[in-house]
């Protein structure tokens, strides 16, 4: 009998150890994907609080943004924390944040994250990823009206990214899968 | 005895290694983004436009039967609807789906949901989640899985929830979203899945036709 019960306690104990492991590595690897491609500059914090936040509860007043006349290139991605292919592909726009701080260069994440998901979800991912670009909310519901005006062949499925300088624009429909790809399309607005 | 003891161990020790897989489960974005492809925009050539005829197709249903569209019976039209288990736009529409498939399958337009991702992908989207999917929200309509993915780029679905309203001829009469409000019920100003079917039962061209909406991208193997 006691035997019976050091057997079974000795395959809990294996098992829970192997869980609690198997969930560390996989805590590793986001982090790993999110912060090795950020470069050594961790002096950035990410914004702490929802006042610092940018909410546009209305397009219009957001859109400016997306076509400013300066010599700035902009590099605008909408996104948001339960989208899967956004969240992987974020890396490679903070690398490229990071690459062009000194530059004539911004890049923009607007979150279509839900406003009810905005201090559960939004703020904690961008504290515990450091996030250095900057990001804003775009909390319009309007969307089959928004969407068009983004762009107008744009279906609505995120993520889509646009890259602009001036009137030279490239919209990239879907992920960016890695850094040259992502670094042509800014090349092409050049 | 000893039989017995290891039996139990084991026992013990597959349910803490299930239960383990679960608790790993819960945060879709914790899972190794590296596995995580997503299909580019289709090429606008061969998709559905209105006014085209839709194809059929004879898929797996949740139950385990094989649906076509064909085999719907007393059916004047279908409401066709691209949408998944993980997506938070296509949970955000569960309950009004429900709600659109009890209204309009009355009048003839049965709600037939397809699930277009690849589990690969998406494990949460797999037959099996479908299954249980179903189960907890008490879907009332067919809820099929476009296995191998040859239903979805025929009609030219892009996102999940995407919706195609079809009549008796099979034509493809509205494409888009199923009302104008997505993340707020109680804001929808217009429902354009049931106005577009009101239109078709009045003898007239839905209006809008087309609409676009947030969503997620159909998951699929680059």
């Amino acid at each position: 009998m006691p035997f019976k019960i050091i057997t079974a306690l000795f395959f809990i104990l294996f098992y829970l150890t192997g869980c609690e492991s198997k969930q560390n590595i996989n805590e590793k690897l986001e982090k790993q994907e999110v912060l090795e491609l950020k470069g050594k500059n961790k002096s950035n914090v990410g914004h702490a609080s929802k006042s610092e936040l940018k909410i546009y509860e209305k397009f219009d007043d957001l859109a400016p943004l997306l076509s400013l006349q300066n010599d700035t290139t902009y590099v605008i991605n909408f996104w948001a924390t339960w989208c899967k292919p956004c969240v992987a592909e974020l890396p490679l726009f903070e690398k490229l944040t990071e690459e062009n701080k000194n530059k004539k260069f911004k890049t923009i994440l607007v979150s279509l994250d839900f406003p009810k998901q905005i201090e559960t979800r939004l703020l904690p991912f961008i504290e515990k990823n450091k996030l250095q670009s900057q990001v804003v909310v775009l909390a319009d519901k309007k969307e089959q009206i928004w969407i068009d005006k983004v762009d107008k062949n744009w279906d609505g499925a995120i993520p889509v990214t646009l890259v602009y300088k001036k009137n030279k624009r490239k919209f990239v429909y879907g992920e960016v899968h890695d850094y040259e790809e992502l670094k042509a399309y800014v090349d092409q607005v050049q | 005895m000893k039989i017995t003891s290891y039996l139990t161990a084991l026992i013990i020790a597959i349910f803490c290694f299930s239960s383990c897989q679960q608790g790993a489960s819960v945060e879709e974005t914790n899972k190794d983004a590296k596995t995580e492809k997503t299909t580019k925009k289709v090429s606008g050539t061969d998709v559905l436009k209105i006014g085209d005829v839709a194809p059929d197709f004879n898929l797996k249903n949740i139950d385990g039967s094989m649906v076509s569209l064909a085999s719907l019976d007393g059916a004047k039209g279908y409401i066709v609807t691209f949408t998944c288990n993980h997506c938070p736009y296509s949970v955000m529409y569960e309950d009004r789906l429900i709600a659109l498939h009890t209204e309009m399958s009355a009048l003839g337009y049965p709600v037939v949901a397809i699930n277009p991702n690849d589990p690969e992908v998406q494990p949460k989207d797999s037959f099996d989640g479908m299954v249980e999917r179903a189960k907890e929200k008490a879907f009332n309509f067919p809820y099929l899985f476009d296995d191998g993915q040859k239903v979805y780029p025929q009609y030219g679905a892009t996102r999940t929830p995407h919706v195609f309203v079809l009549d008796n001829e099979r034509k493809v009469r509205y494409i888009g979203a199923i009302d104008d409000s997505a993340r707020d019920e109680d804001d929808v100003e217009t429902e354009y899945v049931k106005k577009a079917i009101m239109a078709i039962e009045a003898g007239k061209d839905p209006d809008p036709n087309f609409t676009k909406a947030v969503g997620c991208t159909i998951k699929k193997k680059v």
